[in-house]
């Protein structure tokens, strides 16, 4: 992970005290600023106070919060504008800096936010062969199966899809390279920086930076041309037809979703009718008993443990 | 022959002072109409590409010329370095720094260096309103400049001999 960029979205106050800390950043998950509450950080699965060692926490201030939100909008918050509606900015790395504070109302609708008092930065992790033990189950004959992947927040959903997009982009020994196009809405997949991937997502890739999941995949389908679609996160019915119509047109499917089981899926009535379908021949289902990013099971299409 | 000599330095000394402030004021305006074609520029990047003013600026700088290039490249890069120092700061000193040689009117300097204050921290809407306010008051200023800049431009230059044949009486 590249902690330069991490480091440098950071208050100077902060960044110099992480720094001390001599931290792996691998480990690192989450840094949490709330305004006039001490610094945490969530660090190899727990909570780490800074400061608490030497019997002084670090209280964060209005001042680092400010800050903060300088660095994060490169000193333009109008450009994040969209973003701040959702309550998250995500930076170069494709790290995710989520947001409260006071919301501004417009016809019933958030329209921004204002006297931002608390930051949480989830760290994105790009962990080259997480997956690895997923290939044999979502090929067959060279060939890449329709693949959903469950997850509950904060199990390595979008790592894992950015390594299966890696993989199966570069080619591996399950199958040739293939072109990929990635709809990467919120910026996490790819983590651009003025349009280019800062993460390694394989060498036919094509990423589409920022736009909506829906419009994108088919914007990708008449443009590109891509073997397999990769969006993260689909939940609207616009996802699920414009999936519906990706694969029609002959691509093959990665997407995630959140989700608890295989059975609270079944129980939303959109990805209830998918299942019934059986649009995805294969469902990976992630946990974080034992670690992040645990693969809890892998489906079939007709939702039978095959792994 | 030498009185007749000292004469014409004299006569050509004050037309030259009498034509360098006449071009001082064309001048002042040519600079106005760069900052004014910087700001339609800057607004045009916010509205239609929401590009962040960092990358702007460098963009901007990289197009420009002389002091206005050394200003936006300088302000670009300091955006990067994340030092802590707030963006009106950095705005400010940018001008005071890159544009103090600039030949614009006073009000008008102090007008850009106070935009800094209300760059960045808005929505879009905001931001391109505060730039139509700018460049309106611009252009209004511009305006003035330039009606009666024909008549400023010719006196200086009849001040500029006359004072020379004037001071060439007095010194015979």
């Amino acid at each position: 992970m590249k902690e330069d960029r991490i480091l440098s979205v950071l208050p100077r106050d902060i960044r110099r005290m992480i720094q001390r800390e001599e931290l792996e950043y691998a480990y690192l998950q989450e840094i949490k600023l709330r305004a006039k509450k001490p610094l945490l950080l969530i660090y190899r699965g727990g909570e780490l106070v800074l400061g608490r060692q030497r019997g002084q926490p670090y209280y964060v201030t209005k001042e680092d919060i400010r800050e903060m939100m300088e660095y994060v909008s490169n000193y333009s918050l109008y450009a994040y504008e969209e973003e701040m509606k959702q309550g998250f900015i995500t930076i170069e790395g494709g790290h995710r800096i989520g947001m409260t504070g006071q919301a501004i109302i417009e016809h019933g609708k958030v329209k921004n936010l204002k006297h931002i008092s608390s930051i949480n930065m989830r760290l994105s992790h790009e962990v080259l062969g997480c997956a690895d033990e997923v290939f044999p189950y979502i090929t067959k004959n060279r060939r890449l199966y329709h693949t959903l992947i469950i997850s509950p927040p904060r199990c390595g959903k979008t790592t894992l899809l950015r390594d299966m997009i890696r993989q199966i982009s570069s080619g591996n020994a399950y199958l040739n390279g293939m072109s990929v196009g990635v709809v990467d809405e919120r910026s996490e997949i790819g983590g651009c920086y003025m349009g280019i991937a800062q993460n390694d997502l394989g060498i036919r890739t094509d990423v589409l930076d920022g736009c909506p999941k829906a419009e994108g995949m088919i914007m990708l389908i008449r443009s590109m041309g891509p073997q397999v679609i990769a969006v993260d996160e689909i939940g609207t019915a616009g996802d699920v037809s414009a999936i519906e119509y990706a694969m029609h047109c002959g691509c093959k499917l990665l997407a995630t979703v959140h989700s608890q089981s295989m059975e609270e899926l079944r129980q939303k009535p959109l990805f209830g009718q998918m299942m019934k379908e059986k649009r995805f021949e294969r469902y990976i289902l992630l946990s974080n008993e034992e670690k992040t990013g645990q693969i809890a099971g892998i489906y079939d299409e007709e939702g039978k443990l095959i792994w | 022959m030498v009185k007749i000599a000292g004469c014409i330095i004299v006569i050509g000394t004050t037309t030259l002072l009498g034509i360098k402030k006449g071009a001082a004021i064309e001048d002042a305006y040519r600079q106005l109409q760069y900052i004014q074609r910087l700001m339609y520029l800057l607004q045009s990047e916010i509205r239609y590409a929401r590009t962040y003013l960092g990358e702007i600026f460098i963009h901007l700088g990289d197009k420009s010329i002389g002091a206005y290039r050394k200003w936006l490249m300088s302000l670009g890069k300091e955006m990067e370095k994340r030092t802590g120092e707030r963006f009106e700061e950095m705005w400010r000193e940018g001008v005071e720094t890159y544009l103090a040689d600039i030949n614009i009117p006073k009000d008008e300097k102090e007008r850009l260096i106070a935009l800094g204050s209300q760059l960045g921290n808005m929505d879009t809407e905001m931001q391109i309103r505060t730039l139509d306010l700018y460049q309106e008051q611009l252009a209004q200023s511009m305006e003035e400049l330039r009606d009666g800049m024909k008549a400023k431009v010719r006196l200086c230059r009849c001040l500029g001999i006359m004072s020379g044949m004037f001071l060439s009486v007095l010194l015979l």
